[in-house]
């Protein structure tokens, strides 16, 4: 292996930016083909659940593709190579950890798709499950992480963009919720997975070769020799906050993947049977990815490259080693994981606005076509929020974020249990969410973010099991698909059905 | 997942020059192939014009950055330990550090390389002139820092287009353009940083006066040991219940401990 050997620890490169005209022309073709292809798909959107759900019968390739593109955000690029650079090989292994999520939310999915097969959104399971006690906290706990994700994307699409070719934030940042917004609009979940489909392969194939050609630049032996003799810690088994991070980043992802609609509304959108399967291998898709990626971290300060911002270091490293080509594929990798995360909020966040929210204010029954309006509407609704919120660049959402974390850990259990036992109850769920969030708060604060969803979920489960030991409920799952008999079926709406066949 | 770190406000930046190339008349069908497999595979038949317009600007997206202007901005690995003018010296550099002028003359029309600068881009150019010539960190004393790292900030400094932090080991965990460093992978115990301004042309312009004092004490194992294992049993116990009800949920009762029948009844 051929690479930079004596000289790394000095070696200083200039800046591989791309220029603006460059980045003005990669955001103009992806944004054309982007929203050429939402409204080629939206073409067949012609019902609600086609809209909301692609008619419920996505296969196991889209269905695969849509959960890797969806679980490989702009923060697998970024922030796995920054807990390398902070936590060392602990942190690279901790960040991807989240994959645990997707591989035990697979046999969840099928579950979901048998007991609600008429169902769209996770809110409704746990209206239906536990009722109004259980919905208010975790309508909350979906809503503000929801709205914290997509801001907080919407600004890292700026910034990234900036980072990389120089376009000025705001016309990076409007620019990537302005495109998302429109070809989900006129596509909705089709337009979604389609692209997510396809931003998938280039993201995989962007981050092989990113990884193949930096491996080739450097010596593994130069760096692991560096890393020992500078920064031993970071090679250490025995590091104390990368310890305690390992299982903290393992109850996050399982927090955000099992709470959150984005992956329900895949769940309730793949053809029965196709869930556990596509969840399960885009588990094992992703999950090499962000290894790679905090690989780049690790190797920076075995390299010198001087780091300022702890979050650019991948893109840097990429960038530095393999110059303007290197920026060019770091750019187009980060456009696409941007687009494939902020395309899902829209449609899963504007399912649970029309389905939890709306809907049951309205106390009727809304037509397929109202409710088709009422997502297009809150669709713009949370682009025009985003974009707002995103605009005057606070850059304090992004810690607003890792708040999150104890509060997504709290919804694993009830989750779980709901899932799987009729003894789980109403009080037990709102308890252990609400105690499970506060303790995890409080541990936040007091000792760090490293341990926050871990307290989260420690607290959650021990107040959900004490909960469920002390009042057992005893319910029927049979009334989760209830409400769903009235509705219409892929069974009985044969357009729905053969819409993404 | 998760998010990122906010990035820091904008920093200045050097704007490059590039060279406006019409779009390449040549074009292949290598992207419409690409196109029609996906379409073929999942019967839809994205526009061929659109195909041909993605390819046309991938090349131009190429032709601009292959060009020789552009080219003044690719990676160069360069060896500057040795040619550095000023060598660090503790007592010295401390001594020096009210300001010490390079004398480096720029050749008129050259373009020098520039250290790593990938950050928030500033469009319009910061008048430096009215910088500082002393250099001192915002913050000198980091007590009981936990995690092992660290973000060392520094007042920017006239004419002063690099900055290197030098640990008191000698080694040197950041060089680059912009008044932060972020070193991580500390052991426990003290550690001490200066940080050098340097001109274009590699002349020490600056020392930190005081220098960045890092005292590192890591969370004790016990604790971290303490969390390893609760976070273990919360994992086996939920891979427990989601396999044993994945197993069982539709087949026969108690997919969860305590649980006795799906169905009752």
């Amino acid at each position: 292996m051929t690479g930079v050997t004596a000289s790394t620890s000095v070696l200083v490169a200039s800046a591989p930016v791309l220029s603006a005209q460059a980045g003005y022309v990669m955001l103009a073709l992806f944004s054309v083909l982007w929203i050429s292809l939402g409204i080629w798909w939206g073409r067949r959107a012609k019902s609600y659940d086609g809209f909301a759900v692609a008619g419920r019968n996505v296969g196991l390739a889209l269905g695969t593709a849509t959960a890797v593109a969806t679980w490989i955000t702009s923060n697998t690029t970024m922030l796995a190579p920054q807990f390398a650079l902070q936590l060392g090989i602990w942190g690279a292994l901790a960040y991807s950890t989240a994959s645990f999520g997707l591989f035990a939310f697979a046999p969840m999915s099928g579950r979901i798709r048998r007991l609600m097969p008429t169902g769209y959104t996770a809110v409704e399971f746990v209206r239906r499950r536990y009722g109004l006690l259980g919905t208010i906290p975790f309508l909350i706990i979906s809503i503000f992480y929801a709205l914290t994700w997509l801001v907080s994307m919407t600004m890292a699409g700026g910034k990234l963009l900036n980072v990389l070719s120089g376009i000025p934030y705001e016309v990076g940042m409007s620019v990537v919720i302005v495109v998302c917004v429109l070809y989900t609009l006129f596509g909705g979940m089709y337009a979604v997975i389609g692209t997510d489909f396809i931003q998938s392969l280039i993201i995989l194939v962007g981050l092989i070769v990113v990884a193949c050609a930096v491996l080739v630049k450097i010596d593994l032996v130069d760096v692991h020799e560096k890393l020992s003799t500078n920064r031993p810690m970071l090679l250490s088994v025995l590091f104390p906050a990368a310890l305690m991070s390992l299982f903290n980043n393992m109850f996050f992802g399982f927090g955000e993947i099992f709470h959150s609609n984005v992956w329900w509304s895949r769940a309730f959108a793949m053809r029965d049977g196709v869930g556990p399967k596509a969840y399960a291998l885009g588990g094992f898709l992703w999950l090499p990815v962000p290894i790679v990626a905090g690989f780049l971290g690790l190797a920076a300060p075995a390299l010198g490259i001087g780091v300022s911002e702890p979050d650019t270091v991948g893109p840097m490293v990429a960038a530095t080693l393999l110059g303007w080509g290197g920026a060019l594929l770091v750019f187009v990798v980060v456009f696409c994981s941007l687009a494939s995360s902020i395309d899902s909020l829209l449609a899963a966040t504007s399912d649970l606005m029309v389905n939890d929210i709306i809907e049951p204010i309205m106390q009727h029954h809304p037509t397929d076509r109202t409710k088709r309006n009422l997502s297009s509407f809150c669709i713009i609704l949370l682009g025009f929020f985003s974009w707002s919120v995103a605009l005057p660049n606070v850059g304090t959402l992004a810690t607003v974020l890792f708040f999150a974390g104890p509060m997504v850990g709290s919804c694993i259990w009830p989750i779980v249990g709901g899932l799987y036992s009729r003894r789980a109850n109403a009080m037990a769920a709102c308890l252990a969410m609400v105690t499970g969030s506060v303790c995890g708060l409080i541990a936040y604060f007091t000792i760090g973010w490293f341990v926050s969803s871990l307290v989260g979920a420690a607290v959650s489960g021990a107040v959900f099991g004490v909960g469920l030991l002390l009042s057992p409920a005893d319910f029927d799952f049979d009334s989760l698909s209830v409400d769903g008999e009235s509705k219409k079926t892929p069974a009985n709406d044969p357009q729905a059905a053969g819409e993404m066949a | 997942m998760g998010s990122i770190e906010p990035i820091a406000p904008p920093q200045v930046f050097e704007n490059r020059k590039s060279c406006y190339n019409p779009p390449l008349p040549i074009m292949t069908n290598h992207f419409a192939i690409g196109a029609n497999t996906i379409s073929c595979r999942f019967g839809i038949t994205p526009p061929p014009r659109l195909a041909r317009t993605a390819f046309a600007g991938l090349l131009w997206v190429g032709f601009l950055q292959a060009s020789p202007v552009a080219a003044k901005g690719a990676p160069v690995e360069k060896v500057v330990a040795e040619s550095r003018t000023a060598e660090f010296e503790t007592s010295e550099s401390i001594a020096e550090s009210q300001g010490v002028k390079g004398s480096g003359v720029e050749e008129p029309g050259s373009e020098p390389l520039r250290p790593p600068a990938l950050g928030p881009v500033q469009t319009e150019p910061d008048t430096i002139s009215e910088l500082p010539s002393y250099l001192a960190f915002a913050t000198t004393e980091f007590n009981d820092v936990r995690e092992g790292y660290v973000e060392l900030h520094w007042n920017p400094v006239d004419s002063a287009t690099e900055y290197v932090v030098i640990e008191d080991d000698g080694t040197k965990p950041y060089r680059g353009s912009f008044e932060q460093a972020f070193v991580s992978g500390l052991s426990n115990g003290t550690h001490t940083f200066i940080v050098e301004a340097y001109d274009k042309s590699g002349n020490l312009l600056a020392t930190s006066a005081k220098p960045a004092i890092v005292t590192v004490d890591h969370w004790p194992l016990s604790q971290a040991m303490i969390a390893f294992s609760i976070g273990l049993i919360i994992f086996v116990a939920l891979i427990s219940i989601i396999a044993h009800g994945a197993l069982t949920a539709d087949k026969k009762p108690a997919a969860f401990p305590g649980a006795e029948s799906e169905q009752p009844g």
